[in-house]
């Protein structure tokens, strides 16, 4: 801005050592404003002859300009015209308001062409060179001077390759300790304000902010930006800035609130939780419905953490649970183990864990040991839990001060309460903790034919002792079958257990008859598949829906449609709940309505469709909570409701079963395929029952969702993974407690030698994905290297678990934030 | 290009050719003109797509009553930068499956591009991207203003967003006690 005839502007590196400029010093004391302190404007120069940076000072708020003055003498002797306006009069100024006002005054001063800076350098100071269009705006940036400058010496250190620093309390005055300062970082010749990440150093309050920064009692955001500062000698125009508009309370409309929130990571639920707490609107907004399903469908569910087996010594082991998240919320969730010491023995050795379990509840129950007559050739538990908000109030009422009468009052109509509730699908309901009920079913199969044990556990932490009877594996024998035949575990219609096995071309479906203890199988009916499908193989059965393997790919085969009336759909939700429980006296199967296979309790048996050598033979039980029905479709005999292509290339490691409650109204089943270290998911979307009607965008589209669906690689599997060799497990876990979205994840795992890399995916069923026919994708791949064999089979549903009682309203929104995750579990069933 | 058919007929050659211009001239709400490229105008922001489509582009400068000149100022910039930038497969995807699709990680220009903004820039930046309705600057906005509520306090976060706290003093101990897993790191 001042010139002569040197061009070049010395910039010594030490900046805090004195420049190699010498400095005069020369106070202006014009003004038209009598109250202002004088000197007016410091301006401090270099005497030598030379093109030299204007670098604008501005002090801070009640303070006088004059006393920077061996700053600026500083400044200026590494070659700098420095200039300090008095910004405003120091007399009890202590309205930030004003301040900025009396800033933006001299500020617009100082752009003025005829009586500004550049007036005052060239007509008072004599210097030369100034240009006479520093007042010109160039539309850029709003600058906007801030009422407290303190140019510290970390910052100086910037000066030799910026155009200009300030230290600015950037950011807003909310309260009397609110004044935060940043560096900010003025680029010379763009005008632009930058605030560069490594550059940025936030400090607390300088003392002489704090001293002056109790103004704002009031809420009032300030606009402060930087103050203007010159660049090189080249640019030498002040860039000064309109004035700023007041800006009111930046009241963001809740779509925009939504907007945001929406991408806050799933694996810091503790940020949903802060803002939930922000004001109530927020608080409504996040638990809102529309911002739940929006957040679980945009979001993948995070991994809360993962359950691992360490070595422990020789040969022992010892699980342990491992966050990975940032926060986590409680979880009430449990694990299924093996004793694997036992099972070097006859027996098979259960027990179920809470890794999450406060110190003074019990962590671990011992389930005892099921009675087989034969050694188990291959055999797989699942832990089901029986958990919903429907179970917390079980929970609730039984422990009431009369539970006994109302328990026996059930067993004297012939059935246990816990019977009553439902599988309720734990990705649709909350959990909550103290209300855990679980039940474990183990399937297997030994040399003459199969096997399966239930066990129920019925809350025994309130009534320790009181249900002994049930606390034993009930073993089921199904009937011989050779034990490489496939056989997929069934419900019948009244909620029986029966079970379905290939004949030649007939799909022969059993049922059992449970006559005081002995048990009867009866084959009730079959369905001829020879005209059909060219089915192979039996893979599966779910939700009335069998899964059968062909040359060209994997069918779904419904059962013989018929319309189920009203009615009807009440009678059968009653024991819904007793499917494999005949531990907890079942009720009888209907027989009347034929040998139908519909029932309502969601059961999920899977037969492994996997090309592992040995120990194939492993059945996966799940349950759903399959939703009573109402179905309308005109009967027809046998019709394929979904099909699954494999695509040509593709070869088959897993298949997994599950039913989601996907809108509450579609069952969805996948299978795995692999090709040269990638792994596919295949949905397949079932038929599945409801009571709700259709959301509209299926109501129309219901057959779409029979037909053929999409398939796309779900991601890269690590290509040391010896794929090739045994994939023992593929399995689809729930993972999302809290929402009715439907999410699950699965988990491939992969033998190798005597270690297992388990591939822990998390694949998100999207909600709306069987509209669009998408697949979900995956998420995280988690190599892990387990023991073979040593934990069992696991079932973790991770749920959220957020307080008990009922309380305001806003509490209520509070539980339903979606903060749940995923726990993945490593290890392998399979024997 | 016929001329000789009359006055009528020039005019609509004029408009025409004005049609044919390849920027739009943007019109802040405080009169300040701004330019911008009429494709990535009608690429980024569905509503001056629509505006574009529909005719309704005023030569001389279409007003965008809600928007500021700074925050059109960025807009334009943005524009501009995305205009330079290679459109990644990746950002066409997201703007097509808008509503499911799991969010896109800003482009480290995009990142750039937010990090300098001032906290009232980025507010009013927010605001605008949201009116104009573009997806992706929205999204990169409120991507960035979300990774401004990391690690805040439910406090910090009143002032980010200068809301008043209606929560009573009881309740929210109540609720901190309860959801004190939130709360291990105060």
């Amino acid at each position: 801005m001042a010139a002569s005839s040197s061009p070049a502007v010395v910039i010594g590196t030490a900046v805090f050592q004195p420049g190699p400029h010498r400095v005069d010093t020369k106070h202006v004391d014009q003004s038209q404003v009598p109250s202002v302190p004088k000197p007016v404007m410091v301006v401090v120069t270099p005497t030598d002859a030379g093109t030299y940076p204007v670098a604008v000072f501005l002090h801070g708020c009640n303070l006088v300009n004059s006393w920077y003055e061996s700053l600026l003498t500083h400044v200026a002797s590494h070659g700098f015209i420095a200039v300090a306006p008095q910004l405003y009069g120091v007399a009890l100024n202590l309205n930030d308001l004003k301040d900025i006002d009396a800033t933006r005054l001299v500020a617009a001063w100082l752009a003025d062409k005829d009586q500004g800076l550049a007036h005052v350098l060239t007509d008072v100071l004599g210097l030369h060179g100034v240009k006479p269009d520093i007042s010109r705006h160039t539309g850029k940036k709003a600058a906007v001077a801030a009422p407290t400058i303190a140019v510290r010496r970390t910052t100086l250190s910037d000066l030799e390759t910026t155009g200009g620093i300030g230290m600015t309390p950037w950011g807003w005055v909310g309260s009397c300790v609110a004044l935060r300062c940043g560096v900010v970082w003025v680029l010379g010749g763009g005008w632009q304000w930058k605030k560069p990440a490594e550059a940025t150093h936030r400090h607390q309050s300088t003392t002489q902010l704090a001293a002056v920064s109790h103004l704002a009692s009031r809420r009032r955001r300030l606009s402060l930006t930087d103050p203007p500062e010159q660049g090189r000698a080249s640019q030498t125009m002040v860039d000064m800035p309109p004035p700023p508009r007041p800006r009111a309370s930046p009241a963001l409309p809740d779509e925009l609130v939504e907007a945001i929130l929406l991408r806050s990571p799933p694996d810091d639920p503790a940020r949903l939780v802060h803002a939930a707490l922000v004001c109530k609107r927020w608080c409504r907004l996040v638990s809102g419905r529309s911002f739940r399903r929006r957040f679980r469908a945009r979001r993948p569910a995070p991994m809360l953490g993962f359950l691992s087996n360490d070595a422990v010594g020789d040969g022992g082991f010892s699980a342990r649970f491992v966050h990975t998240a940032a926060s986590c919320p409680p979880l009430a969730g449990r694990v299924l183990l093996h004793h694997r010491a036992a099972a070097a023995a006859l027996g098979i050795r259960l027990a179920v864990w809470d890794p999450l379990a406060s110190a003074q509840h019990q962590h671990m129950v011992d389930l005892p040991s099921p009675v087989l007559p034969r050694r188990p050739r291959s055999w797989n538990a699942v832990l089901r839990n029986l958990v919903g908000y429907r179970a917390g109030e079980w929970a609730r009422r039984e422990a009431s001060p009369e539970p006994g009468n109302r328990r026996r009052r059930a067993r004297a109509r012939g059935e246990h309460l816990l019977d009553r509730i439902p599988f309720l699908s734990s990705s649709s309901y909350p959990m909550y903790l103290g209300a855990f009920v679980f039940r474990v079913v183990l399937v297997g199969t030994d040399a003459e034919g199969a096997f399966a044990c239930v066990y129920s556990e019925p809350s025994q932490q309130q009534h320790p002792g009181d249900d002994l009877a049930t606390r034993a594996m009930t073993v089921l024998h199904l009937p011989p079958v050779s034990h490489n035949q496939r056989i997929a575990l069934t419900a019948t219609e009244g909620g029986g257990l029966g079970f379905a096995r290939m004949e030649g071309y007939r799909l022969g479906l059993w049922s059992s008859m449970d006559d005081g203890g002995a048990m009867e199988w009866t084959r009730d009916r079959e369905i001829y598949l020879r005209t059909l499908l060219p089915v192979i193989d039996l893979l599966g059965f779910a939700h009335g829906v069998f899964l059968v393997g062909t040359v060209d790919g994997f069918f779904s085969v419904d059962q013989n449609p018929r319309v189920v009336s009203s009615g009807a759909t009440r009678a059968a939700a009653e024991p819904a709940a007793s499917a494999l429980s005949p531990a907890a006296s079942p009720p009888r199967p209907r027989r009347s309505r034929g040998p139908e296979v519909r029932a309502p309790a969601g059961m999920a048996v899977a037969g492994r469709f996997s090309p592992a050598p040995a120990g194939s033979h492993t059945l996966e039980v799940s349950n759903g909570w399959r939703r009573p029905w109402r179905r309308r479709r005109p009967a027809r005999q046998i019709q394929p409701a979904g099909v699954w292509i494999r695509p040509p290339g593709w070869w088959i490691c897993g298949l997994l079963l599950r039913v989601v409650d996907l809108c509450g109204c579609a069952a969805v089943a996948a299978s795995m395929v692999w090709r040269r270290g990638r792994c596919c998911l295949f949905p397949a979307a079932g038929t599945s029952p409801r009571r709700r009607p259709h959301p509209p965008f299926l109501r129309n589209q219901r057959p779409a969702l029979r037909r053929i669906l999409r398939t796309r690689a779900i991601g890269p599997l690590r290509p040391w993974a010896p794929l090739w060799k045994t994939v023992v497990a593929a399995r689809v876990l729930p993972s999302f407690g809290g929402t009715s979205s439907s999410l699950f994840g699965a988990y491939l795992s992969v033998s190798y030698r005597q270690r297992l890399p388990v591939w822990l995916m998390n694949v998100v069923q999207r909600k709306y994905h069987a509209r669009r026919g998408e697949v979900p994708y995956l998420r995280t791949i988690w190599p892990r290297l387990v023991a073979a064999g040593d934990t069992a089979s696991m079932a973790v549903d991770a749920a959220r678990v957020l307080g008990g009682s009922e309380g305001e309203l806003w509490r209520r929104y509070l539980r339903r934030l979606p903060v749940g995750g995923v726990i993945w579990l490593s290890g392998c069933p399979s024997t | 290009m016929e001329v000789d058919k009359g006055k009528g007929e020039a005019e609509e050659t004029r408009k025409v050719a004005e049609a044919d211009r390849d920027t739009v001239t943007l019109k802040s709400s405080d009169g300040k003109l701004f330019e911008v490229s009429k494709e990535a105008a009608a690429r980024l922001s569905t509503v001056l797509a629509g505006m574009i489509a529909g005719g309704s582009i005023d030569d001389n400068g279409t007003d965008l009553k809600q928007i500021g000149s700074e925050a059109l100022e960025n807009v334009v910039d943005y524009c501009n930068k995305h205009a330079n930038s290679i459109p990644s497969a990746a950002l066409i995807s997201s703007s097509i499956s808008f509503n499911t699709a799991p969010f896109k990680e800003p482009e480290e220009w995009e990142r750039k591009f937010v990090d300098r903004l001032s906290h009232d820039a980025l507010f009013d930046l927010v605001e605008a991207a949201n009116f104009l309705g573009m997806e992706r600057l929205l999204d990169v906005t409120c991507h960035k203003i979300s990774e401004m509520m990391k690690g805040k306090s439910p406090d910090q976060i009143r002032e980010v967003f200068n809301i008043k706290n209606d929560y009573t003093k009881e309740e929210l101990e109540e609720i901190r006690q309860e959801l004190a897993w939130a709360f291990y790191d105060d």
